[in-house]
């Protein structure tokens, strides 16, 4: 598979991904436009590579995300104390909005 | 004699058998009554009527694929709105909209997401208006009224 579909790839990934994001897809795939946008003019393939890795990171970051909102969501329903799942959330939200 | 009164037995009732028997013991019991058979027609399997709650795929028209493309793409979340004029079949992506190759894309996921099946990356290719689209997805569907 050529460097160009693999990329492609990953933007439709990640386009499908933050179709749900809890801060909003507009927000999501306007940041997400705006990565690509900024590394359009790379052209040496080992950076290319690199880039693909990082967006792939990103992509098991958002799984995670999800996951741990549905544990989450399930956890309310049967208990009431919920701060650590909350203190946790806050990281992995904070961390993927480094990215 | 004796042959005729065999003769006649056979083909009488159990009940005249039964008078016969009483009367003279020293005829032999060679009657046998045949029990009658029963039909049972089976329906098969493949004849069942499949019924539920579903439609039938439905041909497609050209006016249908057409109106479908366009809301997909008018839909589409980062489309400009003060362009909307401008949207018609013969429309060039990136001439009259100003695309790249990136928002290409997303419109190529959003016509995806409205007829249901994937198109691969090297047919995406080689949309430059919305009128290839339309043909692709015309030819993919077999629309052809």
């Amino acid at each position: 598979m050529s460097l160009r579909s693999r990329v492609i790839d990953l933007y439709k990934n990640l386009y499908h991904m933050g179709k749900e994001y809890p801060g909003g897809s507009k927000w999501f795939h306007d940041r997400l436009k705006l990565a690509f946008s900024k590394n359009k003019e790379v052209q040496d393939s080992k950076q290319v590579e690199q880039l693909i890795a990082r967006g792939e990171f990103v992509v098991k970051e958002i799984e995670a995300l999800y996951s741990l909102r549905k544990y989450r969501a399930m956890k309310q329903r049967y208990y009431d104390k919920d701060e650590e799942v909350s203190i946790a959330t806050q990281k992995f939200e904070d961390s993927v909005k480094k990215l | 004699m004796f042959g005729r009164q065999v003769g006649r037995v056979v083909f009488r009732t159990a009940s005249v058998v039964v008078q016969r028997r009483s009367v003279s013991a020293s005829v032999p019991q060679m009657v046998k009554l045949v029990a009658p058979s029963v039909n049972f027609i089976q329906t098969r399997g493949s004849k069942i009527e499949v019924f539920g709650p579903f439609d039938p795929p439905k041909q497609l028209t050209f006016k249908q694929v057409e109106d479908r493309v366009l809301k997909a793409v008018r839909s589409w979340d980062r489309f400009p709105a003060d362009k909307e004029s401008l949207l018609k079949l013969d429309a060039d992506l990136s001439k009259d909209f100003g695309f790249d190759s990136l928002d290409q894309v997303e419109i190529v996921m959003a016509l995806e997401d409205e007829f249901g099946f994937e198109i691969p990356l090297q047919d995406s290719d080689k949309f430059k208006t919305i009128r290839d689209a339309f043909k692709y997805i015309c030819e993919r569907e077999d629309v052809y009224e």
